[in-house]
């Protein structure tokens, strides 16, 4: 079954509800936007390390991992900044590119998924006259959750087959027998779905 | 329902490539294959799922990646391209038909074109570069995307051919 990326704590960020949580990150996001004092972005920059590593006891290895697909970004920026504008520009622009995106995760980290979907649920309630059900869009994510397996399974299945005939460097021979039949259990589901009252896409009235 | 397909679809982007050793993700071959076979509003929907279910914090993007910190990192842009980027294929496809010839445009133009378009100048955004070095950054992208389009074509095609979708008959 597939994880997510929830890390169970019982620090004081993973106390905050969720909405607290995100308002908090889109604040901090437009404030760091609007940071141009180098002295103040590296305060900033560590004051949320710590928040990350230390309040929330996430550790420092996590906050590591958090930047390390960034690394190569943050590299090219700095260079690219540092030829064409300046050094303190280089640092600026990383750090708040780096900083963003551990407040981001800092939130994703300690925030269950199911509080997150509470808070789309809520949010998507707001559309409801537009004609949103939020109600079958909590169902439809709960669904490709569970599904995740079954694409993995199917993946691995066809692999299989197509290893025994020696054809598993082929792209079509992998895809189109995933996709045929990733197309037809999904069918068959839909159909399931609907004998149990589920209305068809198009059918609503 | 159309629930069960998108959801199988929008799931084909976080597989990783597991036949070719190669060091480019599918996920944007997801994307067009999406868009070629289930048609653009569900390609569309899929694709809005897959980043719902991203940023709710489901580790789905190539090499394990998801959560909030995804949509404020460089390739946020690319990211929300991808519904766009699905529909605009789909959209194509079904006003165009189905030869490979316009399958391969299509996910050229939806897949590539329509993407980078959103996802160079988000990228400009957030690293604070010039669009020009944003455009370059870019384009490293564009022979293994060309490539996916390629093989997302080839692979819509013989998808089509097995297993023909009926718009009315199986929403």
């Amino acid at each position: 079954m597939i994880a997510g990326l929830y890390l169970p704590g019982d620090s004081v960020i993973h106390q905050l509800s969720a909405p607290v949580k995100l308002s908090l990150m889109v604040v901090m996001g437009l404030a760091l936007v609007l940071v141009d004092h180098i002295f103040v972005m590296v305060s900033v920059a560590i004051t949320t390390g710590f928040v990350f590593s230390v309040l929330a006891g996430l550790g420092f290895a996590r906050l590591w991992l958090a930047t390390r697909p960034l690394l190569i970004w943050v590299l090219f920026i700095a260079l690219a900044q540092f030829w064409f504008v300046t050094a303190e520009a280089a640092v600026l622009v990383s750090l708040r590119l780096v900083t963003l995106v551990w407040v981001a995760a800092l939130v994703t980290y300690t925030t269950r998924l199911s509080e997150m979907s509470d808070v789309l649920v809520a949010i998507c309630s707001v559309f409801r006259p537009l004609g949103v059900n939020p109600e079958r869009i909590s169902f439809l994510i709960a669904l490709t959750i569970r599904l995740i397996p079954s694409v993995f399974e199917i993946v691995r299945d066809v692999r299989d087959v197509q290893k025994a005939r020696g054809l598993e460097r082929s792209y079509t021979a992998m895809f189109v027998p995933v996709l045929t039949r990733l197309l037809r259990e999904a069918d068959a589901l839909s159909d399931a779905l609907v004998a149990r009252g589920f209305e068809r896409w198009g059918d609503q009235q | 329902m159309f629930a069960a397909l998108t959801a199988a679809l929008g799931l084909l982007p976080p597989i990783p490539v597991p036949v070719v050793p190669v060091p480019v993700t599918a996920q944007t071959l997801g994307i067009m294959l999406a868009g070629c076979v289930i048609g653009a509003r569900r390609a569309a929907f899929a694709m809005l799922l897959l980043l719902v279910l991203l940023a709710l914090g489901l580790p789905l993007l190539s090499g394990g990646r998801g959560g909030l910190g995804v949509f404020v990192g460089p390739s946020a842009g690319y990211l929300i391209g991808w519904p766009l980027g699905a529909y605009c294929i789909g959209a194509l496809v079904s006003r165009f038909g189905t030869t490979i010839g316009v399958l391969f445009l299509a996910n050229c133009l939806g897949g590539i074109g329509l993407i980078y378009a959103i996802g160079i100048p988000v990228m400009a955004l957030v690293l604070d570069l010039p669009l020009e070095s944003a455009a370059l950054a870019g384009s490293a992208f564009l022979p293994g995307d060309l490539i996916k389009a390629g093989v997302a074509s080839a692979v819509a095609a013989g998808v089509l051919r097995a297993y023909p979708m009926q718009k009315n008959a199986s929403p």
